[in-house]
């Protein structure tokens, strides 16, 4: 590595760098270390508490609660949203007459507000005599009962990242070098064959790009469910996140706050390295 | 095979376009509407009273200009400093590179409430409250959006970036006149992105404003208390207006996204 | 694209001119962070101007009022000014607040300011006392009321329930199934919470708390008392026998929308909802509201209070005068009738006008008499971790009613939470 190539990529880098360490990483570290020391409601610190925190987190029902709601949303999210968004791209990856407004639409649900998108689902299922029950001819009082209420956070979920990601696939399709396809198509192959081992291997960058950010979406979900559900029916759409937010930052619970925030990081570094090694095994390929 | 597609598109539209629609729909019901014992698709009758009430703002200038100047100048600082990024991270080699970029992507998943307060005392410290700068420069870092651009950058050919050193143009000349027509479509995408969540965000722009005029549309709008009164129809008409906002952008730049799309990101 | 950077900078160059607000001299400004929003936020702004334009003119104080969002927003707020000392003179805020203002050095108290405090309902002072005295000025004070459909109630010839054993007879007569056995108007809807259960717990006996120390108002509570007094086992019990009249639908969102469409014959909510609620019925029935029923003959206790209240953080004659004059009998009055609020001040129920707006707005005196008839000592609950308790109380219920759960059972688990929650706060807090 050159030195001079280093200094520049430094200093290209300090915009990124100076944001990120003032407003995350400062505060970050600060979190991490207060996460070790016992502190009042008022931010006194009263001493030392080692991973005394750490322990009544975990044994907190509430908490383990949340983490199993939040496997099962992210469970349940992830997968749904991956493949409506690759079968919105695939579908039009190929030019299509007259689908350039469709296209649009699809990209459209980037400039709906998060609270407005949840007020609209809100209303959407409200009840047994939602809209959602008329048209499909249902009977379910979605926000009332356990599993439909998870659903319907899934279905937002889904809504609020569906044109981003359907956007980014959709690219990724089209910047396929269409020779390499012609060439395919010429050696019989058919149109399947062409999907599976040209198109999806070429875009599987990105895919797997945007699983990850569903991945961190669904793992930090909280502003939908305070608006949709409040953690309910009777606490089964509590997500972590959600637990934090009326523990930590409602009922100013210093020990949740630092633990909780330390924790969602590390699980950050976790996700990352089964990521590095995902692609660096496909590099290697 | 051509008709399945147009057909499971079509519906796949429905699914996507119904929300908004019907959110359109529901900021014209009257308020009897909403009590009936069967969900209605549209409207009784066109309730324009519930957009009356939703523009009904004092000094509503003041605060459009803040919302858009504030979500505007976030969105330059964020590409500024996310295309500079993800160029190094693209295009050079340097030390500790995975290390940086592992932990600027850890910034993803630091829960926005846990670092308020901190932020709160740096934008005051800095005598930022009640300006634009303030309001942005927290929400103006995305490691989403670099590592999206990065991985957009890296898949660009690196002949060009050689060629372009030999014609000794300098890197930002490479920048803005190949890199970035190149990846307009991610670009573009980001910028969107970026201006959308920081006009539409909420609870930190209440924190760092105290003055009315500083206030942000998003503000302005939860005053109005169409929630706490169950006003639904003007709320969403409130929901209608703010989103109609970037559709007006989006069919302006209608022609600029579609040929975007056109050339797609170049991933390998 | 150059140009609109230029142009983005020059306006963002120019802003700080907007932002420098002028002000006379001599003139003392005291700022209210608020979340009156709607109607309530120009109620609001019209007490505020009016006292800008009479006592604050002859005193040479201005009131400036900035709404901070949701009561909950505010709290947030001033706890990130507090430690950025750029802390107003004055925020609104609600009982959610209280523990942690207790425990704040930087609250100036009533006593610190030397407030009057003889004329304000002595309930609503005691919802905001603590062992320090009293915490902030009660401002806008609610109730919980049980909201009826009037229109069904007379039509089956049935009058509110008194209490819950009533309440179970009549319920079938004012809920509805169709031909196929599907309710189509539930007796009641809704889970009972901390807030509710305040008052149902609280009443019983002529007094209840659910946790000693006055409902933790004398400092942290060391016990949870409902376990041993039986006094929440009561309440399940009859809220069981109520939920197997088959009337009774346990959810938890949507509550509000469903008595407005008919498809509930009655609900709890706090009195500050009233004018909402009969907004948003509008033709479809008329409302009443009663007292909420009582969990037995003995749960004579009646409700506590709910609300907010003023917090100073300055201490200075003109942040108290700014106070008396919020409390002062004919702005009570005003704020009474323009939002529908109890009038806090005791002067204002001799008075001629109010006997005329009650006369003429009967339901508005209900919750103003429910609270005026209550036990004084009945207090709202300071807890640590009080949104959990929250959300735990309505899983306990609806497992009870759901027969998920035994009520002996059901008791010792909300003992138990809330045991946990008191000791892990100890934990933290405690030296």
């Amino acid at each position: 590595m050159k030195r001079k190539e280093c200094i520049k990529a430094y200093a290209y880098l300090l915009p990124c760098l100076i944001l990120a360490s003032v407003f995350f990483l400062y505060p970050f570290l600060n979190t991490l270390i207060s996460s070790l020391l016992r502190i009042n409601t008022s931010g006194v610190v009263l001493g030392f508490a080692g991973l005394s925190n750490y322990a009544l987190l975990f044994k907190d029902k509430s908490f383990q609660n949340s983490i199993l709601r939040t496997l099962l949303f992210t469970s349940l999210f992830v997968p749904l949203n991956t493949f409506l968004t690759l079968l919105a791209s695939s579908l039009t990856a190929r030019k299509i007459k007259g689908f350039g407004p469709v296209e649009t639409i699809f990209f459209l649900p980037v400039a709906i507000s998060l609270s407005g998108a949840t007020l609209i689902f809100k209303e959407m299922f409200r009840g047994r005599v939602s809209i959602i029950n008329r048209l499909l001819g249902l009977e379910i009082d979605w926000l009332n009962e356990r599993f439909p209420a998870m659903l319907t956070l899934v279905f937002l979920g889904v809504f609020l990242d569906f044109g981003i990601d359907y956007i980014l696939l959709l690219t990724s399709f089209r910047a396929i070098d269409k020779r390499v396809l012609e060439a395919a198509e010429i050696d019989g192959a058919s149109s399947a064959q062409i999907y599976f081992h040209i198109e999806l291997p070429l875009i599987m960058r990105m895919l797997l790009m945007t699983v990850f950010l569903a991945i961190k979406d669904a793992l930090l979900i909280v502003a939908p469910i305070i608006i949709l559900t409040e953690g309910g029916p009777f606490r089964s759409t509590e997500t972590i996140l959600f637990y934090y937010y009326i523990e930590a930052f409602k009922s100013g619970n210093r020990a949740v706050q630092n633990t909780v925030s330390t924790l969602m990081v590390l699980s950050a570094a976790l996700v990352m390295v089964i990521y590095s090694l995902i692609f660096h095994r496909r590099d290697k390929k | 095979m051509k008709a399945l597609r147009i057909i499971v598109s079509l519906i796949l539209l429905l699914v996507i376009a119904f929300p908004m629609l019907y959110g359109v729909a529901v900021s014209f019901f009257p308020k009897s509407d909403f009590n009936e014992s069967k969900a209605r698709l549209f409207p009784s009758r066109l309730e324009f009273r519930n957009y009356y009430r939703a523009l009904n703002i004092k000094n509503i200038g003041y605060y459009i200009l803040n919302s858009v100047g504030s979500a505007a100048l976030g969105t330059i600082i964020k590409l500024f400093s996310v295309i500079l990024g993800a160029f190094a991270f693209s295009h050079l080699n340097f030390y500790g590179k995975k290390a940086i970029l592992i932990i600027l992507m850890a910034t993803l998943f630091i829960p926005q409430d846990a670092i308020l307060f901190q932020n709160y005392m740096t934008i005051s410290s800095l005598h930022l409250l009640d300006t634009w700068l303030g309001i942005a420069l927290p929400l103006s870092f995305s490691a989403s959006s670099l590592i999206l651009l990065t991985l957009s950058f890296s898949s660009s050919e690196k002949d060009y970036y050689d060629a372009s050193r030999l014609d000794g143009a300098g890197d930002f000349r490479y920048i803005s006149s190949i890199l970035l027509p190149l990846n307009q479509s991610v670009v573009l995408l980001i910028s969107i992105q970026a201006f959308v969540s920081i006009f539409n965000s909420f609870l930190w722009p209440l924190v760092v404003t105290n003055k009315a005029k500083a206030r942000t549309l998003q503000i302005a709008i939860t005053m109005l208390g169409f929630m706490e009164e169950g006003d639904y129809g003007a709320e969403m008409a409130s929901i209608v207006l703010l989103s109609l906002f970037f559709v007006v952008i989006t069919v302006i730049f209608k022609k600029r996204i579609e040929k975007a799309l056109e050339n797609g990101i170049n991933i390998k | 694209m150059k140009k609109i950077l230029i142009f983005a900078f020059t306006l963002f160059l120019i802003l700080p001119l907007f932002s420098s607000g002028e002000r006379e001299k001599g003139v003392t400004i005291i700022t209210i962070w608020h979340p009156n929003s709607g109607l309530i936020g120009e109620a609001f702004e019209e007490l505020v101007n009016d006292f800008n334009q009479t006592v604050g003119k002859d005193e040479n104080i201005q009131i400036e009022a900035v709404y901070q969002g949701l009561a909950n927003d505010v709290l947030t707020k001033v706890k990130a000014a507090a430690i950025s000392k750029t802390l107003p003179d004055i925020a609104q805020m609600d009982a959610t607040a209280a523990t942690d203002m207790n425990n704040a050095d930087y609250l100036v108290t009533m006593r610190d300011l030397g407030l009057r405090e003889e004329e304000i309902l002595i309930n609503a002072r005691n919802a905001f006392s603590s062992e320090k005295g009293l915490l902030a000025m009660p401002f806008n004070a609610s109730s919980l009321l049980l909201y009826y459909n009037k229109d069904v109630f007379e039509e089956n010839g049935v009058e509110p329930p008194k209490t819950f054993d009533e309440f179970i007879e009549i319920a079938d007569k004012i809920g509805e199934k169709d031909e196929k056995g599907n309710v189509t108007r539930y007796a009641l809807q809704g889970v009972p919470t901390t807030f509710e259960l305040t008052s149902f717990i609280g009443a019983q006996n002529g007094l209840s708390y659910i946790v000693n120390k006055k409902n933790g108002h004398e400092g942290l509570p060391t016990e949870v008392l409902f376990g041993k007094e039986g006094t929440y086992k009561a309440f399940l019990e009859k809220w069981k026998e109520l939920f197997d009249t088959g009337y009774l639908n346990s959810i938890t969102s949507g509550v509000s929308t469903e008595f407005a469409s008919g498809r509930s014959a009655t609900m709890l909510q706090s009195s500050s909802n009233l004018s909402t609620v009969i907004d948003s019925v509008g033709d479809n029935f008329r409302v009443g509201v009663s007292e909420i029923p009582m969990v037995n003959e003995k749960a004579t206790g009646g409700v506590a209070p709910s609300g907010g209240a003023m917090f100073a953080f300055t201490n200075s004659s003109e942040v108290r005068k700014v106070l008396e004059y919020f409390m002062r009998d004919d702005v009570q009055l005003k704020w009474a009738e323009l939002t529908g609020y109890i009038p806090l001040n005791v002067n204002v129920y001799e008075s001629e006008e109010y006997r005329d707006f009650i006369k003429e707005n009967p339901n508005f005196h209900v919750a103003m008499s429910a609270l005026n008839g209550s036990n004084p000592n009945l207090t709202n609950l300071w807890l640590p971790s009080a949104y959990q308790i929250y959300y735990s109380f309505q899983k306990n219920i609806d497992d009870v009613v759901n027969e998920r759960i035994t009520i002996d059972a059901a008791v010792d688990e909300m003992v138990t939470t809330i045991k946990d929650a008191l000791e892990s706060y100890e934990a933290q807090n405690i030296v």
